[in-house]
């Protein structure tokens, strides 16, 4: 398990700034990825870490995520959907 | 705290967790207070301008029509002037900046209950406050900016 500090208002109300939280890294690639989990990835401009859920899991096998304060929320809508190599790991929970 | 959250909270104080981005960050390095200045030089202005309809009894339906649409813009201003202080507040400042401007939290706390009193009242005094405000963190906030160019 990773672990991780959430910066940033994207994802309220969900998540604030400040959260911390647990992923996993591994489990997922057995059991899938599903339409509203919520992952960490690999930012496809910078490569920085930033925290999205799922929002569609698209026929050619990528995802479009998005932030679930969309009005201040830069995800799929901007920079296209991602592919599953940039997908960190999912929320497992919050501690 | 949680039996479950507690060692992993220590933990965390011996290696701190790795920070994950729920960014917006379309907008990110595009702060300005200037919105938040305009917005409340408006609210200023509509008081301003409700103060100054005319006082026919009964009130004629163009002056009621006036009366309304300027409430309703110092309403909205009010309200876009909060918005626009909250995101200076919860976006652009860090927690590094309250070292050299300790005063920060109160002073965003200060603006935005003054966005809330414009709202409520038709008060020229709370309008000029709400204004002089704003100007207030608009400068620190040209500082912050001019410190981080150095």
């Amino acid at each position: 398990m990773f672990r991780f500090i959430v910066e940033g208002d994207s994802m309220t109300p969900t998540y604030q700034r400040g959260d911390r939280l647990l992923i996993d890294p591994l489990f997922w690639r057995i059991i899938g990825l599903h339409i509203n989990d919520i992952i960490v990835l690999r930012d496809p401009r910078d490569s920085r870490l930033i925290l999205k859920r799922i929002k569609d899991i698209l026929p050619t096998g990528k995802f479009f995520v998005d932030g679930d304060n969309e009005a201040h929320s830069t995800d799929s809508r901007h920079f296209g959907p991602i592919l599953k190599k940039q997908i960190v790991g999912r929320v497992w929970r919050k501690y | 705290m949680s039996l479950f959250s507690s060692p992993l909270r220590l933990l965390d104080r011996l290696s701190k967790p790795t920070i994950v981005y729920a960014h917006c960050d379309v907008p990110c390095g595009i702060y300005d207070p200037k919105p938040a200045q305009i917005a409340a030089e408006t609210v200023v202005k509509m008081v301003e301008k409700i103060q100054a309809l005319p006082k026919d009894n009964p009130p004629s339906e163009a002056t009621r029509n006036s009366f309304v649409r300027m409430v309703w813009t110092k309403e909205e201003h009010a309200r876009i002037c909060k918005h626009e202080i909250l995101i200076l507040w919860t976006d652009f400042f860090k927690p590094e900046h309250l070292a050299k401007h300790p005063q920060l939290h109160d002073m965003f706390w200060q603006a935005a209950k003054l966005c809330s009193k414009n709202k409520q009242e038709i008060n020229m005094e709370a309008a000029k406050e709400l204004q002089k405000a704003v100007d207030e963190i608009a400068k620190v906030f040209l500082e912050v900016k001019a410190a981080a160019k150095k």
